[in-house]
C-alpha cells in the first residue's frame, strides 16, 4: 500500500511536470524573435532524430551510426515525389515514410546479424550507400549536389505554412515520438529490448526472438529518421545532399549519450542542446567539433548515465532508500 | 512417459567431448539434481536442454513432444523456464520490471495494440503485474517491488532472478546453481522455497556444488563425469555408489 501511494505521489508530479513543460512548449512562439524560432526549429529536428535513435540504442543497446541515411530516405522521398508526380505533401510524407520502413526492414535482415563495432560500421555502410546515390550515383533522377527545390507548404486556406506551424507540427511529432517509447519501454516488447541488450541469452531464454526485435528497433529508428527528414526538407525548402552526411549521423548519438541513453526527457533534452551547440558558437565554428569529441570522451568515463539520466538516478535513490530503510532496519 | 526425456545426447566442442551418450528422465512434480565436478557438462547439459546450445546428436522430449528441432526462443512457451549460474538482471531497472521480463511468452501484445494502448495490451499489462507481484510476495520481496535490482545484496538478486523463472508458470524449471553466492541463511531459505515451487506442482531440475542441500533436495541425482552420466538414483543410493565417491566426492567430502 505504501508503495502505491509513493507511485501515485511520483507519477502525480511526473504529471505536472508533463504538463508544465506542455505550456511552456506552446506558449514559446509568443515570447521568441523569429531568429530564435528557426534554432529551436533546428534544435527540436534533433530530438525527433535522437528519439528514434533511443528506441535502438538506448533500449536494445545498438549502435546506429547511420540515421543520416534514413532521414535522407524522408527527405529525398519527399521531395522526388513532389518533383515528378507533383502530389500533396502529406501524401508524400506517407509515402517517404512507407518507403523508408520498408527500405529500413531489408536492410536489417543484415545488419542485425552484426553487434558492436560491425554494426557501426554496417550503418555507416547504410549510410554511405543512400548518400553517394542520390548525391553521385542517380544525378539525373535527384538533381546531384544542385539538389531538388520545393515549393513552400499550402495550408488550406491557401496561406503559406509559416516557421509558426511547422514549430507547432515537430512540437506534436515529437509528442507523439514521446509516447511511442514511453508505450514500448511500458510494455513486453520494450522489455525484450531491454532484456536483449542487457543480456541475449537470458532474452532467448524467456522466450524473446533477438532478430526480430531488433529489426522492429531498426525499423522504428528508421521510420522516425525518415518522418524527420521529410518536414525537414519541406520546412528548409531545398533538398540536397549536404544536409544528410555524417553529422545528422553522429549527433543524434552524442545527444543521447549526454542526455542519457534509455531516457526519453535525456533524448529530447540532450537532442534539443547539441543541435543547437554549432548556433551558440558560430563564431568558433570549429571549436563545436572539438567540443563535441571533448563530450564523447567525458561522457562515458564520467557521466555514463547522461545529464538527466544522472539527475533522475540520484532522486530516485534517494527516495528509494529514504522509503524502504524503515523497514529493513528492522 | 516422464515430463522430460533426454535420450543419448552427445555434443562436441571441437575436439572435446562435452556431452557423450547422456540420457536422463526427470518424472512429473519432483525435484532432480544434476551434480558432477567442474566441466563435467552440467551446464551444457541445461544449455542443450534449452537449445542455446545445438547438439549434435539424439533427441529431447518435454511433456511427449519432441522439441530439440525447436528454435530456442520457442522453448519457454512450450513450458520450460531457467536461470542462469550468473545472475544477469537489469540493474537500473526496478525489481518488478525485472521479474516481469520473465513473462515474456506468455504475453501476446503486439506492436500496433502497444502503440494505441488497446485495451487488450492494457488488461494484459495488469495481468501480467499483478502475477509478478504474487510472485515478489511468495519469494518474501514484495516490498522491494519498486527497487533497482542493482542496489540489492546477491540472496536478493537470486531471489529474483528465481521469479523471473516463476512469473511464465513453466512446467519445468531448470536452476543453475541456484545457491552460489549465498550465505547459509539465505541458501536455507532458498531452499526452502525451492521445495514450495516443487509444491506448487512445479518439476525442478538443478545443478548444484555443494552436497548438503543436494542431498535434503533432491528425490533422483544424476552425476556428470568428463561428459558421462555415471550414476543416477536417489540420494541414497549416489551417496554409496563407489565410483561416484572416487571421481566426485572424494575421501575428504563429509556427506551430510
Amino acid at each position: 500500500m505504501k508503495a502505491a501511494t509513493l507511485n501515485r505521489i511520483r507519477s502525480k508530479t511526473r504529471m505536472f511536470v508533463l504538463i508544465g513543460v506542455l505550456i511552456a512548449a506552446l506558449i514559446f512562439p509568443l515570447i521568441s524573435s523569429p531568429r530564435t524560432m528557426n534554432f529551436a526549429i533546428i534544435g527540436l529536428f534533433g530530438a525527433i532524430l535522437t528519439l528514434g535513435l533511443n528506441i535502438l540504442y538506448g533500449y536494445c543497446g545498438q549502435i546506429n551510426f547511420g540515421i543520416a541515411g534514413f532521414y535522407a530516405i524522408g527527405g529525398y522521398g519527399v521531395a522526388l515525389l513532389e518533383k515528378y508526380l507533383c502530389t500533396p505533401f502529406v501524401m508524400n510524407l506517407l509515402i517517404a515514410v512507407i518507403v523508408g520502413g520498408i527500405l529500413t526492414l531489408l536492410m536489417s535482415f543484415f545488419l542485425v546479424r552484426l553487434r558492436g563495432h560491425s554494426l557501426v560500421l554496417g550503418t555507416i555502410a547504410f549510410h554511405m550507400a543512400i548518400y553517394t546515390s542520390v548525391a553521385k550515383g542517380f544525378k539525373g533522377f535527384t538533381g546531384g549536389e544542385d539538389g531538388i527545390k520545393l515549393a513552400p507548404l499550402m495550408l488550406f486556406n491557401g496561406i503559406k505554412a509559416t516557421d509558426l506551424f511547422y514549430y507547432y507540427l515537430i512540437v506534436a511529432t515529437i509528442a507523439a515520438c514521446c509516447w511511442l517509447n514511453w508505450t514500448l519501454r511500458n510494455s513486453r516488447l520494450g522489455r525484450a529490448m531491454i532484456e536483449i541488450a542487457q543480456n541475449e541469452v537470458a532474452a532467448i531464454s524467456f522466450g524473446v526472438s533477438i532478430d526480430r526485435h531488433l529489426r522492429l528497433a531498426l525499423v522504428l529508428n528508421g521510420v522516425i529518421a525518415a518522418v524527420a527528414g521529410g518536414i525537414f526538407v519541406k520546412w528548409t525548402g531545398w533538398v540536397s545532399p549536404e544536409y544528410f552526411g555524417i553529422m545528422p549521423s553522429i549527433i543524434p548519438v552524442l545527444s543521447l549519450v549526454v542526455g542519457g541513453v534509455g531516457n526519453i526527457v535525456g533524448a529530447v533534452v540532450g537532442g534539443i542542446f547539441m543541435h543547437m551547440l554549432p548556433i551558440f558558437m558560430i563564431r568558433f565554428a570549429e571549436l563545436s567539433t572539438l567540443l563535441y569529441g571533448l563530450i564523447l570522451c567525458i561522457f562515458p568515463l564520467f557521466l555514463t548515465r547522461g545529464i538527466i539520466g544522472e539527475i533522475q538516478y540520484r532522486y530516485q535513490s534517494r527516495k528509494a532508500t529514504r522509503s524502504v530503510s524503515p523497514e529493513e532496519g528492522k | 512417459m516422464p515430463l522430460l526425456h533426454i535420450e543419448s545426447i552427445f555434443k562436441n566442442f571441437g575436439g572435446l567431448q562435452a556431452l557423450v551418450d547422456v540420457s536422463m528422465d526427470v518424472e512429473e512434480d519432483s525435484i532432480s539434481a544434476l551434480i558432477g565436478p567442474n566441466g563435467s557438462g552440467k551446464t551444457t547439459l541445461f544449455n542443450v536442454v534449452t537449445k542455446l546450445t545445438p547438439n549434435d546428436s539424439g533427441q529431447i522430449f518435454f511433456a511427449k513432444e519432441r522439441i530439440d528441432d525447436l528454435p530456442a526462443h520457442l522453448i519457454p512457451g512450450r513450458g520450460i523456464a531457467r536461470t542462469f549460474q550468473i545472475v544477469s538482471l537489469f540493474r537500473e531497472a526496478s525489481v518488478w520490471e525485472n521479474v516481469a521480463s520473465g513473462a515474456f511468452s506468455r504475453t501476446k501484445a503486439e506492436i500496433f495494440s502497444i502503440l494505441l494502448r488497446l485495451p487488450k495490451m492494457r488488461s494484459e499489462e495488469r495481468h501480467i503485474k499483478e502475477r509478478t507481484m504474487e510472485i515478489l510476495r511468495f519469494l518474501d520481496i514484495e516490498h522491494l517491488a519498486e527497487k533497482p535490482a542493482g542496489m540489492l545484496p546477491i540472496g536478493q538478486q537470486r531471489l529474483v532472478e528465481l521469479g523471473r523463472g516463476l512469473v511464465s508458470e513453466p512446467k519445468l524449471l531448470l536452476l543453475d546453481e541456484p545457491l552460489s553466492g549465498l550465505n547459509p541463511r539465505e541458501s536455507e531459505l532458498a531452499q526452502e522455497k525451492i521445495m514450495e515451487i516443487r509444491d506448487r506442482g512445479i518439476t525442478i531440475l538443478f545443478v548444484e556444488h555443494e552436497m548438503k542441500p543436494v542431498m535434503r533436495l533432491a528425490e533422483k541425482i544424476a552425476v556428470l563425469n568428463f561428459g558421462r552420466k555415471i550414476a543416477e538414483g536417489n540420494p541414497a543410493e549416489i551417496r554409496n555408489n563407489p565410483e561416484v565417491i572416487e571421481v566426485y566426492l572424494g575421501k575428504e567430502v563429509e556427506i551430510a
